[in-house]
C-alpha cells in the first residue's frame, strides 16, 4: 500500500498534478493576502504557457 | 579495518569495477564489429551500447561537469533565486529527468535506426553509441548548462547574445524550417503506416474522442487530475486498439476507415489545422497526457521484452547497399548514415528542450549533468532497440516492408522478386501470410519505418508472452503508440510555428502578433499547416515514396540546427576562458558541418537522379521532351519537377545557413583568441546558493 501511495506520488509530481497545490502553497507562505487562482485558472493558464514553446521533440 | 585501508579497498574496488565494465564493452563491441557474416545476439548491442554509456558517463561527463564547466553547487540556480511556485521551481532531480527525457524521446530514434538498418546493423549502431557520447550528449548538456546560467534563456536569445545577431536570427530561421520539414516528414509516416489500414486508422480517429473526453473531464469535471484522466484514456485506448479489429473484420465499417495515401494525407492536414487552432484543453493537452504515458510505457517494455527474448539479429552486419544503391534510401554510409539517424545520436532539437523549461526547474548545478548528459543517453538507447527491432526481421521482410514500389515494383511478385535477386529471399507468400499475422491487407511498400518497427516491436513483444495470436494485436498497438505520438508532435509543433511566425510578424504590424486575435491566428494557422502539408502531399505523391528524399532533408535540417548549438557552445566555451577545451563541441561540430555539406552537396548535385534533386528533375524532363508520357502524365511529371527543383532549393538553404553560422562564430571566435575583442559573456550574476553545503 505504501509502495502504491509512493509510485502514485511520483506520478502525479511527473503529471504536474501537484503543481496547483505547491503554486498556493508557495503564495500562501511568500505572498500571503493576494487571490489565489482557481484550480482551473491555474491549469489553462499553465497549459497556454506550456505550449507556446518548443515542448515536444523529435 | 582503519578508516584508510577501508577507503583504499573500496577504491580498488570501484576501480575494478570500471576496468571490468570497460573490458565488457570493449568485448562487446568487439563482437559487434567483428561477426559481421554470422548472426549474432541483439545482447551484444545491448551490452556493448550500455557500458560505453556508463563509461562515458561516468568519466566523459564528469570531466565535461567539473574541468570544463566547472559546474558549482555553491551557486544558486535560477529555480533557487527566481522561485515563483510556477515557472521556476526547484524539482527532484529524478523527476526532472522524466520530464525533460519525455520531451526529447519522440519518433525520431525510432524511425532513423529502422532506415538505416538497411546498410546493416553496425554502421547505425556505432554512430548512435559514439555519436551520442561524444555529440549529442555534449550538445544536450552544454546547452542546458548555458540556458541555466542565463535564467532559462532560450537557444535564439544566447545565440544573439553571445555570438551576434546573424547568429540569433539564422537560429530562429532554422527553428521554422526545420520544423516545418520535420512535420512533414513525420505526417508522411503516419500516413503510410495508416493507408488502406482500417484497423489503424480506426484506433487513431477514435484517439480524438478519447482525447477530447479526457479534456472535458480535466477542465470541468476534475481540474488539473492529469492522472486520472489518462488513466482513463489508457483504458479507452487499449480497448479502441482491440476494438478495431472487430472493425476491421465488418466490410461496411471497415469501408468507412478504409483511405489511401492522398485523402489520408488531406485528412492529417485537415486535422493538423484544427487543432492547432482550438483551445489547448481540448485537444492538444490531454493527447500530449496519453501519449506520454503509451510512449514511456512501451519504451519500458520494448526493453523489458529484449531482455526476456534476447533475439537473435537476422540483418548482417552490413549490407550490399553501404555502395549507396539501397532501396530504403539512396546513398553512401558517409554522409548518410550520419543524416538518415540524428536523433539517438545527435539532434539539434533538443537544444531547444535543453533552453525551454527544463533550465528553470533545476535544484542545483551539478544536477545538469544527469539531467542534460544522462537523458540523451537514454535516448541513445531507444534509438539502439529501434535498431534491434528493425534487425529482428529477416532482411528479406525488412526490405519489402520498407522499400517504394517504384525501386522494386509495384506487384507482389516483382517486388519480392526483385528483393530475392538482391540476396535478401523472400516470397509474395510469406509477405501475405505475415500481413494476414498481424490484421493488414499487404505490408509490401509501407515506407517510413513504422509498419517494420511495429513488426519488429510485436515480434518481440509476443516473443515475450510466447503467443503468436497476439501479434495481430501488440503490432497495431506499435502503430497507435507510434502514430499518437507524431499526431501529438504535429498539433503541438504546428501551433509552435504559428507563435514563432505570429511573433516575426508582430513586428511588422503589431495585431498580427496577438494569439488571440482570431484572424491573426486563422492566417498564420493556414501558413504554417500549408508549408508542411505541401511538403507532405509532395511526399505521398512522389514515385519513390517521399522518404528518399524528406528523410535527408529533415536530417539535414536537424543537424543544422545541432551545428547552430555546437557552435553557441564553442563561443560560450571560448568566452569562460576555456579555449584548450573548446574540442568537446568543436569535434562534434566539424563532423556535423562536414557530414550535412557533403550530403547537401550530394542531395542537390549527383548525378544519380536517386540521390540528386536536379538530376531527378532534368531525367523527369527528358521524359517529357522524349514523349514517354500521355497527357496526363505531362502535368503530374511537370510538378515532380517542380518539386525536385524546389527540394533542392531548400537544400542549398541550409548548406547556406550552416555556412553563415559557422563563419559568424568563427569570426568571434578569432576577434577573442587574438584578443581584439574583450569577451564578455552575459551569464546571470554568482549568488550564492542557500543549500551550500548541504549534500546534493
Amino acid at each position: 500500500m505504501k509502495v502504491l501511495r509512493t509510485l502514485w506520488k511520483i506520478l502525479a509530481e511527473l503529471t504536474g498534478d501537484s503543481d496547483y497545490d505547491r503554486y498556493c502553497a508557495h503564495l500562501r507562505a511568500l505572498h500571503p493576502g493576494t487571490r489565489m487562482p482557481t484550480e482551473s485558472e491555474f491549469y489553462l493558464a499553465r497549459l497556454n504557457d506550456k505550449y507556446s514553446r518548443p515542448t515536444r521533440c523529435c | 579495518m582503519s578508516l584508510t585501508i577501508r577507503r583504499r579497498w573500496s577504491s580498488l574496488a570501484r576501480g575494478a569495477v570500471w576496468i571490468s565494465m570497460s573490458l565488457a564493452g570493449a568485448v562487446s563491441l568487439g563482437a559487434v564489429a567483428l561477426h559481421r557474416h554470422e548472426p549474432i545476439n541483439a545482447m551484444w548491442l545491448i551490452v556493448a551500447a550500455t557500458c560505453i554509456y556508463l563509461i562515458g558517463y561516468r568519466f566523459y561527463s564528469r570531466f565535461i561537469a567539473f574541468k570544463v564547466m566547472e559546474l558549482d553547487d555553491r551557486r544558486a540556480t535560477p529555480a533557487e533565486r527566481l522561485d515563483d511556485g510556477r515557472d521556476y521551481v526547484p524539482t527532484n532531480k529524478w523527476i526532472l529527468l522524466g520530464h525533460h527525457f519525455a520531451a526529447i524521446a519522440g519518433p525520431g530514434p525510432l524511425v532513423g535506426p529502422t532506415l538505416a538498418a538497411q546498410l546493416g546493423y553496425l554502421p547505425g549502431t556505432l554512430w548512435i553509441i559514439i555519436g551520442a557520447v561524444l555529440g549529442g550528449c555534449v550538445q544536450d548538456f552544454v546547452i542546458l548548462f548555458a540556458s541555466m546560467r542565463r535564467d532559462g534563456k532560450s537557444l535564439g536569445q544566447i545565440a544573439k547574445e553571445e555570438v551576434g545577431p546573424v547568429a540569433g536570427f539564422t537560429a530562429l530561421f532554422a527553428v521554422i524550417s526545420i520544423l516545418t520539414i520535420l512535420l512533414a516528414v513525420i505526417a508522411l509516416v503516419v500516413t503510410n503506416a495508416l493507408k488502406s489500414s482500417p484497423w489503424g486508422t480506426f484506433t487513431l480517429a477514435m484517439t480524438v474522442p478519447i482525447a477530447l473526453l479526457m479534456g472535458i473531464y480535466l477542465r470541468f469535471l476534475r481540474p488539473g487530475k492529469v492522472l486520472e484522466a489518462s488513466l482513463i484514456g489508457l483504458v479507452l485506448i487499449l480497448a479502441a486498439v482491440a476494438g478495431g479489429q472487430s472493425v476491421a473484420r465488418i466490410p461496411a465499417l471497415a469501408g468507412l476507415f478504409t483511405f489511401d495515401a492522398r485523402h489520408l494525407a488531406l485528412l492529417i492536414i485537415a486535422y493538423g489545422f484544427a487543432a492547432s487552432v482550438l483551445p489547448v484543453w481540448l485537444l492538444l493537452a490531454p493527447r500530449d497526457y496519453l501519449s506520454t504515458f503509451v510512449k514511456l510505457g512501451t519504451i519500458f517494455l520494448l526493453a523489458l521484452g529484449i531482455l526476456a527474448v534476447r533475439p537473435m539479429l537476422a540483418m548482417p552486419g552490413l549490407t550490399r547497399f553501404v555502395d549507396g544503391t539501397g532501396p530504403v534510401f539512396a546513398g553512401k554510409i558517409f554522409p548518410f548514415a550520419f543524416i538518415t539517424i540524428a536523433c539517438g545520436a545527435v539532434s539539434g532539437f533538443h537544444s531547444l528542450i535543453s533552453s525551454g523549461t527544463t533550465p528553470k526547474l533545476i535544484t542545483k548545478e551539478s544536477q545538469a549533468r544527469l539531467i542534460g548528459f544522462g537523458s540523451m543517453l537514454m535516448e541513445s538507447f531507444v534509438a539502439i532497440m529501434a535498431m534491434v527491432a528493425a534487425c529482428v526481421l529477416q532482411p528479406g521482410v525488412y526490405f519489402a516492408i520498407n522499400s517504394p514500389a517504384g525501386v522494386v515494383g509495384a506487384s507482389p511478385v516483382a517486388a519480392t522478386a526483385t528483393i530475392t535477386s538482391w540476396g535478401y529471399p523472400v516470397s509474395a507468400e510469406q509477405m501475405q501470410d505475415l500481413a494476414n499475422m498481424v490484421g493488414e491487407r499487404s505490408l509490401l511498400a509501407r515506407t517510413g519505418g513504422a509498419p517494420s518497427l511495429a513488426v519488429g516491436i510485436a515480434h518481440i513483444f509476443s516473443g515475450t508472452l510466447g503467443d503468436r495470436r497476439l501479434l495481430a494485436f501488440w503490432y497495431h498497438f506499435a502503430i497507435m503508440f507510434e502514430a499518437l505520438f507524431i499526431l501529438t508532435l504535429l498539433d503541438a509543433g504546428s501551433r509552435v510555428g504559428r507563435y514563432m511566425l505570429q511573433d516575426l510578424l508582430g513586428h511588422f504590424w503589431r495585431p498580427l502578433g496577438r494569439t488571440s486575435w482570431y484572424p491573426s491566428v486563422f492566417m498564420t494557422g493556414v501558413v504554417v499547416v500549408s508549408a508542411w502539408g505541401y511538403f507532405l502531399y509532395q511526399g505521398v505523391m512522389d514515385p519513390l515514396g517521399g522518404i528518399n528524399s524528406l528523410w535527408p532533408l529533415f536530417g539535414i535540417a536537424n543537424q543544422l540546427l545541432a551545428v547552430v548549438a555546437l557552435c553557441v557552445g564553442t563561443t560560450i566555451l571560448i568566452k569562460m576562458n576555456k579555449a584548450r577545451f573548446a574540442w568537446i563541441t568543436l569535434a562534434p561540430m566539424i563532423w556535423l558541418v562536414l557530414a550535412t555539406q557533403t550530403a547537401a552537396y550530394q542531395k542537390i548535385f549527383h548525378p544519380d537522379p536517386r540521390i540528386g534533386f536536379l538530376a531527378e528533375a532534368s531525367r523527369l524532363s527528358g521524359l517529357i521532351s522524349g514523349g514517354g508520357t500521355g497527357a496526363v502524365e505531362v502535368a503530374t511529371t511537370e510538378r515532380l519537377i517542380f518539386n525536385n527543383r524546389l527540394d533542392a532549393a531548400v537544400t542549398a538553404l541550409f548548406a547556406v545557413l550552416v555556412l553563415v553560422i559557422v563563419l559568424d562564430s568563427v569570426r568571434e571566435w578569432y576577434a577573442i583568441l587574438i584578443r581584439r575583442k574583450v569577451p564578455v559573456l552575459r551569464e546571470a550574476a554568482y549568488v550564492v546558493s542557500a543549500m551550500a553545503g548541504e549534500q546534493s
